[in-house]
């Protein structure tokens, strides 16, 4: 992929250094504020996260996902281990700027056009599913609710919190592979 | 309550959408551990990536190049890419692409350096007088002299360290299976991995059945080659002992910050460990594939 400021990055060329930055920012913090309760937490994670990903670079197959996919993948560790390591819990409230931003990616068609391929496709395929497996979905992906945490803002008993969340992300798993959007192997 | 099948795998998923969402403790990855054997779980079955999906799908500002979002500060942007450069571009004009020179070139410049030229060269020797150094002085403060092996009902805590390990993923976690290069008696039966992690600086050496050790008559050394050193100048990975066959677990004390782990090497030396190996014998290998 000519395009590819990691693997622009991987060959050490430093110019796509702040390409990259300007380009994935936003996602790393948004990710990252999920994660940390306050500004500077954010940004020490988002630090963090950037070294992460000079590291890895090299690891990134463009046959087997998008750049905004993996990207998101190492954030989304970092900031778990980052977590873990802070003995901190994510917060437990969804944070009003990052809900607005999801909304509009979701509805507004001009935002999609800008999102990749399989991101628009995992979209519709959320649209798509039950209510409750929707609702569960964003919850515990998108505003990093905990399982109990969305129980109790569901209504609903644990059990069917996990279900709800297994069956909606087997659902669009499967779905994305059939559509060839996973390319592991090309045995799909 | 009896568990079936059915209920043991979904069980099994719940726990890999945990471990993509937000991480397991010990416990739960020794769980997933099991349920993965036992299913088979491949790659694909795995949630990362389709939440990864997700998280991009969720966020309207990812392709929207040149464009900082509300918050972020310009100088948290100017730090960042500061310190790319300790990153990116640190390698040589020869590894500028290294998908395509790891394998044939690094794995046959790796072996060679251990077992036909590499470690025998006065910067070597000073290199290593300094590894003895601070191997004698670790031995001395711990009243030991090698780190002593912990097996899985011994000391279950460094299974879960292994486990907690394993579930952090810090993005560069290396679990590299071990080999055999030499046919040595000791290892001819063995098997086990390497997990490693240059961020944490921590990792575990796993073994299974190799072969039982007389530390009065010889103990095991560990070897880490590391990309931002010369693959001349390994860096003691510490040593250890096998007191039983079957599943051993012992933790790594590398004696010098690793940047890269590239490659660990165990070799069977004289009690208390060398400063230079002769390379007798060489047990057990592992080349980390990039």
């Amino acid at each position: 992929m000519p395009d590819s400021v990691l693997e622009k990055i991987a060959s050490g060329d430093k110019s796509a250094v702040a390409d990259c930055v300007d380009r994935y920012s936003g996602l790393v913090w948004s990710l990252a504020r999920r994660f940390t309760s306050c500004d500077a937490d954010t940004e020490d994670a988002v630090q963090e996260i950037f070294i992460s990903l000079w590291k890895s670079a090299k690891r990134f197959d463009a046959t087997k996902s998008s750049e905004p996919t993996f990207i998101s993948m190492i954030a989304r560790r970092r900031l778990i281990d980052w977590n873990r390591q802070r003995q901190r819990t994510v917060s437990s409230d969804p944070l009003q700027a990052t809900d607005a931003i999801g909304e509009s990616a979701v509805n507004d068609p001009a935002v999609n056009l800008e999102i990749s391929d399989e991101a628009s496709k995992a979209t519709r395929l959320i649209a798509s599913l039950p209510n409750e497996q929707q609702e569960a979905i964003k919850l515990s992906v998108y505003n990093g609710l905990t399982h109990p945490q969305i129980a109790a803002r569901m209504n609903l008993p644990l059990g069917t919190i996990k279900t709800h969340i297994r069956r909606g992300l087997v659902r669009v798993r499967e779905t994305l592979a059939k559509n060839v959007v996973f390319k592991q192997g090309g045995n799909h | 309550m009896s568990k079936t099948p059915e209920s043991r795998r979904e069980r099994c998923d719940d726990l890999l959408v945990q471990l993509a969402l937000y991480g397991l403790d010990a416990t739960e990855q020794l769980e997933l551990d099991e349920l993965i054997q036992q299913f088979d779980v491949s790659e694909d079955e795995r949630f990362e990536q389709v939440i990864g999906v997700l998280d991009s799908a969720f966020d309207a500002k990812v392709n929207q190049a040149d464009n900082l979002p509300d918050g972020f500060p310009v100088q948290l942007r100017d730090k960042i890419i500061q310190e790319a450069s300790q990153y990116v571009g640190s390698t040589s004009s020869a590894d500028a692409c290294p998908e395509a020179s790891v394998s044939a070139t690094d794995l046959r410049r790796s072996h060679d350096s251990v077992s036909d030229s590499g470690w025998s060269t006065r910067e070597i020797m000073l290199a290593f007088v300094t590894a003895a150094s601070l191997l004698i002085a670790v031995a001395s403060f711990s009243g030991s002299r090698g780190l002593k092996p912990v097996n899985r009902l011994d000391a279950p805590s460094i299974e879960a360290q292994l486990a907690q390990l394993r579930a952090n993923r810090s993005g560069d976690l290396r679990v590299v299976p071990w080999s055999n290069p030499t046919n040595d008696a000791a290892s001819i039966d063995a098997a086990g991995e390497i997990v490693w992690s240059d961020l944490e600086q921590r990792g575990f050496m796993v073994f299974d059945d190799l072969e039982v050790n007389d530390p009065t008559i010889q103990q095991y050394q560990l070897w880490i080659f590391d990309k931002a050193r010369d693959d001349a100048l390994p860096v003691d990975g510490g040593i250890f002992d096998i007191a039983e066959r079957g599943r051993v677990i012992v933790p790594i004390t590398a004696k010098l910050p690793i940047t890269e782990a590239t490659m660990f090497a165990v070799t069977i030396e004289q009690p208390g460990g060398v400063v230079q190996s002769k390379r007798e014998r060489l047990p057990l290998l592992a080349k980390v594939i990039p």
